[in-house]
């Protein structure tokens, strides 16, 4: 897992070098505290900041993990648990280890760096601070698409998954498209998603309000986020498709950074704006569903993670590696702290509540003036 | 005809200044009887209507002479109780909702948005976690508590924000941004409500009755409510001189002679004691603090005082409408009249972010 290999074609990259573009030769040099590396047509600049803030992030995830998998109901040592890794020691601990706690974490790790990364996209694209799947209704449709499948079609698990990423991407997509005349960049993007979550919300009440109490608690449960419920028949898949669908979002956003300067803008610096920007949007959107689908609507952590990425970068727009590993470090450590404190309460409790927190706090800040969201 | 004076109202064509004041002047009571009209109308239906199918000529018979049947206690009690905490929860919340706009200058000012709701679910909820199943006056408390510090802590973070904010090309003083605070709020009582729920299962009953909103709590003391919606509307009513001149910004209303502070305090305890009793009676009820008085202003203009007087007996219109609406959409059960105001509101409030000028965002 190297340096923020991201956002930087050639479009950006510092040419002073002159380097030229004969295919296959290296050109390394540094440019404003910053590394590029050019190699034939492709260049890659590197931000060292970036780098050791990411490692430090990537640090602290890996302590936290083996933290979650020595500390609970059952505990063990250290030694235990790397033992149990490589198919030694006791047979329980090695089931409590690899077959119940190690999915779980994995599953934190590989669902916060999507959301972080899928914030990112998000973020930078709609030039909004605020433009996060959890303010523009996507957590509220992925919810009412559940309860739809829980309690007007009881079904497979597969069709509650299915119908989470249905009424997600359905609002998402409304969103968008009642947007697409006032633009993205201020708040009243945002508002337009509260309008059409407020509608939903009645609409997801109404749903629980008129069945009996197990089957309300019951459907309750099934919109309720969380990490407890990970197998690795969910885990291996989720991980995998997360894996390439970030290598392709990084991949993909070496336009990112000028979009992010304005679709005009961008179109004059040569980036083919409507293309790239359609094809991240996708890419986010698959992000957050592929979470969505194994572990429930987790929500604030596609907030949260850019924007202390960004804080701890200094960069005006989060990278989205960075934030990826932010997000993985928030999500583990909540669910940590969730069933080490709170008795294994659903770790999207613990996010949405952190992330209310966090977002009146910002805007409260954001609006004294002492620095812009 | 009503109908008439509506249409006019809704297309005003131009006139000679002297013409159209007297219009107005005539327009503004005529208004304001139509939604008298309106009112009577809902009343009745509120009482003729219901989830269970009672012919017209029964309930009037039941309502002139009551007896010990179930049909005439379901009359005479259950549907006279709930048309008069309709009438309650419609005025305290769009005359809240009135008072709010003007003292915030904020078009979305709405105590559902702005968190209040919200706090009165979670102080329910904490208490019940806390103290066990509480009788109704003990739910009411909680749920005014909670009502209380919610509009008091979103209150004093928006004014913080526009207290800073003046200088900022207007940044900090965006409607959005109190809304978002709202919001905010909103999303963290959720999530703790939810893990308490989910730790407590008896409790879902109670959350869930308590978050849809309804007119039905047949235990409510009428009275003292009552007493405290019309102090709150009387209120608002002499209160309404004050913020028409401080819509015209703090400094001109203070070199008109209003005492903005005074008037600004005066008001946050209007809101807060309407705010907390609507909810306190039928729970959260959406949106109607922002529909009617956005109604209101817009077919009586820049008139504080009519449109709160408008809204007193529009509030009541649009929440009464919507409960007997709820009985007849989900027959033999009924929909809550909170989801119902919810839904329609919703677009509502799109429609005006949709309108809202750019500086505004």
């Amino acid at each position: 897992m190297s340096a923020p290999f991201s956002h930087h074609g050639r479009a950006v990259a510092p040419r002073r070098g002159g380097a030229p573009g004969r295919p296959g030769v290296l050109h390394v040099g540094t440019d404003a505290g910053r590394l590029w590396i050019v190699v034939g047509r492709w260049s890659v600049l590197i931000n060292p900041r970036h780098v050791i803030v990411g490692l430090v992030l990537l640090a602290l995830s890996l302590m936290v993990a083996v933290a979650a998998l020595r500390l609970g109901k059952f505990t063990v040592s250290t030694q235990e648990v790397v033992d149990a890794l490589q198919g030694q020691g006791r047979k329980i601990v090695q089931i409590v280890v690899v077959k119940w706690k190690l999915p779980r974490i994995l599953l934190g790790l590989v669902a916060g760096l999507a959301l972080g990364v899928a914030g990112a996209v998000f973020q930078t694209i709609t030039r909004n601070p605020l433009g996060s799947p959890d303010l523009i209704g996507f957590s509220t449709g992925a919810q009412t698409g559940i309860l739809v499948s829980v309690l007007l079609v009881p079904g497979s698990m597969l069709s509650t998954s299915l119908a989470s990423f249905v009424g997600g991407a359905a609002v998402g997509a409304v969103t968008y498209l009642v947007s697409l005349r006032g633009g993205f960049t201020g708040l009243r993007f945002i508002l337009v998603g509260i309008a059409i979550s407020s509608m939903l919300v009645s609409v997801n009440r109404w749903l629980l309000v008129r069945v009996d109490d197990d089957q309300g608690l019951g459907a309750l449960k099934a919109i309720t986020g969380t990490l407890g419920a990970a197998q690795w028949s969910v885990v291996t898949p989720t991980g995998l498709v997360i894996g390439v669908t970030v290598a392709l979002t990084l991949l993909a956003s070496r336009h990112l950074r000028v979009l992010s300067l304005g679709d005009q803008v961008a179109t004059i610096l040569g980036s083919p704006t409507r293309r790239t920007g359609a094809v991240l949007i996708l890419l986010g959107t698959v992000l957050v569903a592929v979470v969505t689908m194994a572990a429930g609507p987790i929500g604030f952590v596609a907030l949260v993670a850019p924007h202390l990425a960004r804080l701890l970068t200094g960069s005006p727009q989060p990278p989205l590696l960075v934030s990826g590993l932010t997000g993985s470090l928030l999500l583990v450590g909540a669910d940590l702290l969730s069933q080490l404190v709170l008795e294994s309460m659903s770790v999207s409790v613990v996010t949405n509540a952190v992330g209310g927190l966090y977002l009146m706090a910002a805007l409260t800040v954001a609006a004294r003036g002492r620095r812009p969201l | 005809m009503p109908v008439k004076v509506l249409g006019t109202s809704i297309r005003p064509r131009p006139h000679s200044r002297a013409e159209t004041s007297a219009r107005a002047a005539f327009r503004r009571p005529a208004v304001l009887l139509s939604a008298a009209a309106l009112l009577v109308l809902c009343v009745l239906a509120s009482l003729l209507i219901g989830s269970s199918r009672i012919p017209v000529d029964q309930v009037a018979h039941y309502l002139i002479h009551p007896d010990s049947s179930n049909v005439s206690y379901n009359i005479n009690v259950l549907r006279v109780h709930r048309t008069i905490i309709g009438v309650l929860v419609g005025a305290a919340l769009a005359v809240a909702g009135a008072i709010m706009q003007a003292v915030t200058r904020n078009p979305l000012a709405e105590p559902g948005l702005l968190g209040v709701n919200a706090g009165a679910s979670l102080g329910i909820v904490l208490g019940t976690a806390a103290l066990g199943v509480l009788p109704v006056p003990g739910q009411l408390l909680l749920a005014a508590v909670g009502a209380l510090a919610a509009t008091a802590l979103v209150q004093v973070i928006g004014m913080i924000g526009s207290a800073a904010g003046g200088s900022q090309a207007g940044a900090a003083s965006s409607p959005v941004r109190l809304v978002l605070i709202g919001v905010a709020f909103s999303a963290f009582a959720g999530a703790v409500i939810r893990g308490v729920v989910l730790t407590m299962p008896n409790l879902f009953r109670t959350f869930i009755d308590w978050e849809v909103g309804s007119l039905t709590r047949a235990d409510i003391p009428l009275l003292p409510m009552t007493a405290l919606v019309l102090l709150g509307v009387g209120a608002a009513l002499l209160l309404a001189g004050s913020l028409d001149n401080i819509a015209l910004g703090d400094d001109v209303a203070a070199a008109l002679g209003t005492r903005v502070g005074r008037v600004q305090g005066l008001s946050l305890v209007v809101i807060t004691i309407l705010c907390a009793t609507a909810t306190t009676v039928a729970g959260p009820v959406g949106f109607v603090g922002l529909m009617v008085p956005l109604t209101g202003s817009w077919l009586m203009g820049p008139h504080r005082g009519w449109i709160v007087a408008l809204c007193a007996l529009g509030g009541p219109v649009v929440v009464l409408a919507a409960d007997v609406l709820g009985r007849v959409l989900a027959r033999p059960g009924e929909m809550q009249v909170g989801l119902l105001t919810a839904f329609v509101g919703s677009p509502v409030l799109l429609l005006m972010v949709l309108r809202l000028k750019d500086r505004a965002v």
